[in-house]
């Protein structure tokens, strides 16, 4: 990720975005940012004061240390169980982890309705301008509602929470099961289309990819459970269960160091651009 | 009830320990002695970003961006999602002060309000908030159970939005190859990014010429973007810990083949 032996004298301070929005990439060019500043006639090293986002906050610290805090107890109470007797308190690691991952749901439920909201005023707003696709829009404002109120009464009709009741479920299961299945199966003609186009890139890592594909696809093919083939299948085994998984473990590796990093960031109050 | 200790749950978390000491280590020297950070190699998806921001300007188009289909609870990928949001931060502010459109997506209800949020404060951040509009940022679907509604409904944004650029780097399935098509049907250039390596299969066919930023890469989107230092600290921190990983492989393959009884009574 990185080349070492040199320093850099132009680094930003910690954890703020850089001054200058548009020369904060160590590979972005003066030329690049003029180009970008030029076409709106705004200065990209001179922006103007900073407003604040519109909506209520909560003040900065506060939400930090929320974060901060509720982390802490969710990754503690994922590696210990049980009560602790500190003095003549009892503390439940466990019972206030449950009970944060409870908050969480409930939040999450919240967001999915601010998410609708936002859903249905930008498809009303099509509608409304009569924007191209605008009766697709009006299909979906109609499938949406549709599928609210098939579900709120299935669910008080048979006192369960969820998607429940008949018409709920014949939706789910004739409508929105058939439609996925659908899609799935486009993606089946959209790699075929996707691979011949990368194979006409002409690199090496495409050269590799193609031998590998076809070593695999040969190896997985049902001829290739005859005796005489048997080499084959044997190969195409060996390729999926050696490079390839390493290749896999390797990614999930350095993928998982990542995350590691980015929770310490969070945890540690560091990263703060998403608090508001 | 008395704590309840399992003995692997102790190892991890001791193993977790450690790691966590040891990027600490490295964001502490790092604030001290910012001038000590090498620099960073070049990965080309960050530098096609800034280049796709800067042609939709001055061709009057939009930008996709998304996070993709993950959320911030645990098993939908939070770390994904939020790397995807630093990224969202950086082109929400070169939208802004570039004039560009831009469009967001997210497949999740708490996702859409972060994303928002991250977009808000990139156009307050330039002073143009004025310019923020609430549909800037749209929730496209949720689906507990897979990423495809997302997915068709994203891809229906880049198909008939108008966009220049797609920026889709996050948690994202297989079926990102359905964005993927439609960005190509509509000569849409995509910098695309991810850690599944189902959804890093579609993307790397989809995108052969290296757009595409592959596992860790994506976490590296506040250092090769914003120039955060504690980002470019992790990196370091990262690098390190692999090395160290690397190592611990390469002796344990040597000991499992010179010695395998030695190894065994290692594990136990």
């Amino acid at each position: 990720m990185l080349r070492r032996n040199a320093g850099r004298k132009d680094s930003p301070k910690p954890d703020t975005p850089a001054a200058t929005p548009l020369a904060t990439g160590p590979e972005t060019t003066p030329a690049k940012v003029a180009r970008v500043a030029r076409v709106r006639g705004g200065g990209a090293t001179s922006p103007r004061p900073t407003a604040a986002p519109p909506g209520a906050r909560l003040p900065a610290p506060f939400a930090t240390l929320v974060v901060v805090v509720s982390g802490i107890i969710a990754l503690v109470s994922y590696f210990v169980r049980g009560s602790f007797n500190v003095g003549s308190v009892t503390v439940n690691v466990g019972g206030l982890g449950d009970l944060l991952i409870g908050l969480v749901s409930l939040l999450l439920a919240f967001a999915l309705f601010v998410g609708l909201a936002n859903l249905l005023r930008v498809h009303l707003r099509r509608v409304g301008k009569r924007e191209s696709g605008w009766p697709y829009s009006l299909v979906l404002l109609g499938s949406a509602l549709a599928t609210i109120i098939a579900g709120v009464v299935g669910s008080v009709s048979s006192n369960k929470s969820g998607l429940s009741g008949d018409t709920a479920s014949w939706i789910f299961q004739n409508i929105y099961q058939p439609l996925g299945s659908t899609f799935y199966s486009l993606l089946a003609f959209f790699i075929a289309t996707a691979a011949f186009r990368a194979l006409r890139a002409h690199t090496v890592e495409v050269g590799i990819m193609a031998v590998v594909a076809l070593i695999v696809v040969a190896g997985l093919a049902p001829i290739s459970q005859l005796p005489e083939l048997k080499s084959v299948a044997d190969l195409g085994n060996w390729v999926l269960n050696y490079p390839a998984q390493a290749g896999v473990r390797g990614i999930a590796i350095g993928a998982s160091l990542g995350v590691i990093a980015t929770s310490l960031r969070v945890l540690l109050g560091i990263d703060r651009q998403y608090l508001g | 009830m008395n704590p309840a200790f399992s003995e692997k749950m102790v190892v991890a978390a001791l193993a977790l320990l450690v790691v966590y000491l040891l990027i600490y280590l490295y964001l502490l020297a790092a604030s001290r002695r910012r001038s000590a950070l090498p620099p960073l190699r070049a990965i080309a998806a960050y530098t096609r970003l800034d280049n796709a921001v800067a042609r939709a300007a001055e061709l009057g188009k939009g930008i996709h961006i998304s996070p993709g289909a993950g959320g911030i609870e645990s098993g939908s990928h939070p770390a994904e999602t939020l790397a995807g949001l630093t990224a969202m931060e950086h082109v929400a502010r070169q939208t802004a002060l570039s004039g560009a459109n831009l469009i967001a997506t997210a497949g999740e209800g708490a996702t859409y309000t972060l994303a928002d949020n991250v977009v808000a404060r990139g156009y307050a951040a330039v002073g143009r908030s004025a310019d923020y509009q609430p549909t800037t940022t749209r929730f496209v679907s949720q689906s507990q159970s897979n990423t495809l509604p997302y997915s068709v409904g994203a891809a229906d944004v880049i198909e008939h939005e108008g966009v220049e650029a797609s920026v889709t780097i996050g948690a994202f399935g297989p079926d990102y190859l359905l964005l993927g098509e439609a960005g190509h049907r509509q000569g849409v250039e995509q910098v695309v990014g991810a850690t599944n390596p189902q959804a890093l299969t579609t993307m790397v066919l989809a995108n052969p010429l290296g757009q595409v930023l592959i596992g860790e890469e994506i976490f590296a989107a506040g250092a090769y973007l914003q120039g955060r230092t504690s980002h470019r600290a992790s990196l370091v921190a990262q690098d390190a810990i692999r090395i160290l990983l690397i190592l611990l492989i390469i002796g344990g393959a040597v000991l499992a083949t010179v010695s395998p009884q030695l190894l065994q009574d290692l594990l136990k």
